[in-house]
């Protein structure tokens, strides 16, 4: 089943570099979906608000923040009807169980590990964007 | 290949397939089979409680005799098991909005023939290598 059209997606991602990465990997992957960037909890709260900013299907989002944390976040999205069923996949440096455990718990679709390397972080991104093909996302 | 540790809940031959295709694609991962909500239950907190818990779930539930919307509900109320990552493969989108409701990780089209079976669990084995989970003892 062919997607007619493409889900907007929040990076919720407080490192500049890591936001350009992200970019550049959605480029080089052909990924085209309208991607909104917020620099923390805070920020994505706000975005997630705003009428004049259309509902993303898919937040990708870091842990450790200013002002919010990924967590905190997280928890609160969980608590409100309107974005509480919205697909988050975790993306950090953050190798802790203790979040790891708190993420699941908080049913993200998946906890990634932001790679050192450009190309790897390129292979992560491309057998995302095939996972949510297959999902139909 | 990463070891995973995996329970299928669907009707006999269709899980016994899945779970037949999956360890030809990852021959290192565990996969527990059951064909319905009860048996599945048995496995997360019954009787034959598995040790350690599998962390994810891979479930049909618009199969009647599976009852998956019912094991979903539980899973999700349940303290310990409310964290699982449940996939749901399913060849009807009947119970499609109630499951995503539940907060899955992923509402995928069950594949009808072989070459389609190798293709959608191929691309879930690479997605589940790159996803990490807390160590076992830790939940």
């Amino acid at each position: 089943m062919m997607i007619s059209k493409l889900v907007n997606i929040l990076l919720v991602e407080d490192d500049e570099v890591d936001v350009m990465n992200v970019k550049r990997a959605f480029s080089k992957n052909k990924i085209e979906n309208p991607l909104y960037v917020a620099g923390n909890g805070v920020e994505a709260l706000a975005l997630l608000n705003d009428p004049d900013v259309p509902m993303p299907k898919i937040i990708i989002l870091d842990i450790n923040m200013p002002k919010m944390n990924g967590i905190e976040f997280l928890r609160l999205v969980r608590q409100n009807d309107k974005f509480k069923n919205i697909s988050v996949f975790v993306m950090t440096t953050s190798n802790e169980d203790s979040d790891k455990i708190n993420a699941y718990d908080l049913n993200v679709a998946g906890y990634i590990l932001k790679p050192l390397s450009f190309e790897k972080f390129l292979s992560s991104v491309s057998t995302l964007k095939d996972y949510w093909k297959l999902c139909e996302m | 290949m990463k070891d995973l540790n995996i329970i299928i809940i669907d009707h006999k031959t269709d899980g016994q397939k899945a779970k037949d295709v999956f360890l030809e694609i990852n021959s290192h991962s565990t996969v527990y089979l059951a064909d319905n909500d009860v048996e599945a239950w048995s496995l997360l907190d019954g009787d034959t409680k598995l040790n350690p818990l599998p962390k994810i779930i891979i479930v049909d539930v618009n199969k009647k005799e599976v009852n998956g919307m019912v094991l979903l509900d539980k899973i999700r109320n349940h303290p310990l098991l409310k964290s699982l990552l449940v996939f749901v493969l399913s060849d009807s989108d009947t119970n499609k909005e109630e499951a995503l409701k539940f907060n899955i990780a992923g509402y995928i089209n069950k594949p009808l023939d072989t070459e389609s079976s190798v293709e959608v669990y191929s691309k879930l084995n690479e997605y589940l290598s790159i996803i990490e989970f807390p160590r076992d003892n830790q939940i």
